[in-house]
Formats: structure tokens, sequence, C-alpha cells
């Protein structure tokens, strides 16, 4: 048994390596929706292996000046109180094989026809390499 | 000397890393049930009396396809087929997946590997084996932690807070946070989880995960100066130890 305490770095535990940094941008445009109408895009991102413990970081560059680190759902409502919001953004991650998946969903919330806000999604990838 | 640019260097001795205390992997089923979300549980001794960080990654192809924790399996992803999430207790880590198909005929065999990692706040512990003789390879880049800070938070109904750990890097930085639930809540035990597991998984009315242009929306926030996580309890209250780690990498 050993105390971590002021631990900076031993050889008896593993480190989690990174073997790849990946930088992706992808522009959305100004779409019109219908009333109710969502709009949904894949955007695949290659990666050097699948299997890793990746570390993902997205930005709505446009709508938002935060980077926000995801591994679940992502919401952004254009509006600070979601009843009165007009437009919804979801990103969902998710991998398939040795690529980064991210389902980008762009809903009208409104009872008519809307152009939807442009925006550029910003995406930052770390494949990390666990050793397993 | 102080390295002037961190990011300039694979691994620097005077900045912490992620330290891997184990790594662990196996599998389990997640059958479906009619008409309603079937969560399956399973769980493994960890020989470390605490909690701790983690990471994980799931297969139900068994093994052709890896995805994280929290990522969701289906063809829709806003419906989703399965849903896999950890969370670590003092000697036990528990892995869960929901069957979201609501189809008794369903049935995932889920695969995981899971590699627990230090928390600041780690105490004395046994090392467990981490499935490989090489603990660290001079061709890799290491994340390097500049900030690792935690505060308890304790949020009355309807109740919001922020917690802001500068990093003053002046760029946008990698992080990572975890929120250690001091008791269950909603549908999560007590136990230290992902912060996107507590967020998605109470969000129904434990805490608000929704909102808008960052006003409300409970998460964790990258700013050239800060790292913020905000949190806004639903109907319901709940305790537990935030953590938020950062990284002089980008």
């Amino acid at each position: 048994m050993i105390s971590l305490s002021g631990v900076q770095f031993g050889s008896m535990f593993a480190g989690l390596g990174n073997t790849q940094t990946v930088e992706h941008s992808q522009d959305f445009t100004v779409v019109s929706l219908a009333a109710g109408a969502s709009q949904s895009t894949d955007v695949t991102i290659p990666v050097e292996r699948g299997e890793t413990l990746n570390r993902l970081q997205i930005r709505l560059n446009g709508l938002e000046s935060e980077w926000r680190p995801i591994t679940s759902q992502f919401n952004f409502y254009n509006n600070s109180s979601v009843p009165s919001a007009t437009e919804r953004i979801s990103v969902f991650p998710g991998m398939d094989g040795d690529n980064v998946v991210l389902f980008v969903y762009r809903s009208n919330l409104t009872g008519s026809a809307r152009n939807m806000t442009a925006f550029t999604l910003d995406v930052k990838i770390r494949v990390m390499r666990p050793p397993f | 000397m102080p390295i002037s640019d961190p990011r300039q260097v694979y691994f620097a001795s005077q900045y912490s890393i992620d330290k891997i205390i184990g790594t662990f992997e196996g599998s389990f089923s997640a059958p479906g049930a009619t008409g309603v979300v079937n969560v399956t549980t399973t769980s493994f001794g960890t020989s470390i009396p605490e909690s701790t960080f983690f990471q994980g990654i799931y297969s139900v192809d068994n093994g052709d396809n890896w995805n994280r924790f929290n990522n969701d399996y289906g063809t829709d992803p806003i419906s989703p087929d399965l849903d896999v999430y950890g969370y670590s207790t003092a000697d036990v880590f528990v892995v869960t997946g929901r069957n979201n198909t609501f189809d008794s005929s369903s049935n995932f065999t889920v695969l995981y590997k899971v590699a627990l990692i230090a928390k600041p706040d780690q105490g004395d512990i046994t090392p467990q084996p981490i499935g490989s003789n090489i603990a660290f390879d001079s061709r890799e880049n290491y994340l390097k932690i500049i900030e690792d800070e935690h505060t308890a938070i304790s949020l009355g109904a309807g109740a919001s807070t922020s917690y802001r750990v500068p990093h003053n890097l002046g760029r946008f930085p990698q992080a990572m946070s975890y929120l250690e639930l001091s008791s269950g809540v909603g549908a999560l035990t007590a136990g230290l989880y992902e912060l996107d597991s507590v967020l998605k998984y109470l969000s129904a009315d434990n805490v608000v995960n929704e909102g808008g242009a960052g006003a409300t929306s409970s998460g964790l926030y990258l700013t050239t100066g800060d790292a913020v996580v905000k949190i806004k309890a639903g109907a319901t209250a709940f305790a537990g130890e935030l953590y938020v780690r950062v990284y002089s990498d980008d």
C-alpha cells in the first residue's frame, strides 16, 4: 500500500498517454426549417484507433464562446429559458469503428417556419492510449 | 526554471498526470423488458477501499466497435437503444446498462473496459494490475495537470451553484469533471460519477441539464481563464463532492 499524496509520477502507475490530437471544424449554414421540423447531420472524424479513452470537446462557435468537454448528449437552446427558446441544437457523440461520429440535430421549436442560426461546430479530440 | 509552455513537452516531472491505478474488463447482458426501460448492473471488486476517477468504454458487437461510457448506442441517438455508464464506490465499481428498447426480445451483450484513475484526494491504496508491463512510453504525450480542485456542494430543490476553477492560461485547455453523490438521488445511487452521467440520468427531475446560452445549462464550461461547472438542481435536493481537473494541454 502506498500513499498517493504528493506523487506527481511514479513508475508503478501507468499514465494515460496521448498519441493523437485531432481538430475539426464544420460550418452549419442558415437553413429554413418548417414549424417543428428538424435537421440532422452526421459529422464523421477519423481517428487512429477507436478502442481508446478519447476525450472530446466541442464549441458552437458563433453561438457560445466556451468549449465544453462532453461524453454524452449536449444541448444548446438559443434562449436562457427553455419554454421561450426558438431553436435547439443537440450533439450526440459516438464511435463507429475508428471514426468519432457526432450526430448534430437542429430543431425549430416554434410554430412557424424559421431560418435557423448559422454556427461552426469546432471539435477537439484527444486520442488517449490506455494500457489495455 | 519553469517550463514556459508545457504543451511543448510530452512529460515533465513537475506536473502531475492522470495515474492509472488499475484496469478491469468484463461483460454482462442488458436485456430489454416490455414497456419499461430495463436497467441492468454488474460490478467488480477493485481492491481499492475508496472511490476513484475512471474512464470506460463498451462494445455491443463483440469488440468490433467501442464507445465511450455515456455515448448512446443505436441508430437514432435521440432515442438510443442502450445507455452504458459506470460509477465508482469504495472497493466496488458498478457498470450499468439501460436497455431502452421496451422490448423483451431485445438483448445486448455488453463488453466493457475500465481504467481507474487516481483522484486528487486519493488516500493510501494498493495499485492494481493494469494489463501491461509498460507504465510509461516517452513517445506519447501525457496531459499535464495544472489545477486539481474539488469542493462540497449541497443543492436544495431548484437551487443552483457555479464552481469556478481559474487556470489563467489564456487559452482553452483540456479538462474533466466528476461528481461524487453522497447519497442516492433519482435513478442514481451514491458513488462517484462522470459529471455527464449525473446530468444525463438526473435530468428528468433532479438536475437542470437544459437551458440556453450558458445561462442555466448544467455542465462544464471552459473559457480562456476558467473552468466552470454550473449545476442547477431540479425538484430534488442533492449533495456531493464536485471535482474539476484542468490540464495545461489544449
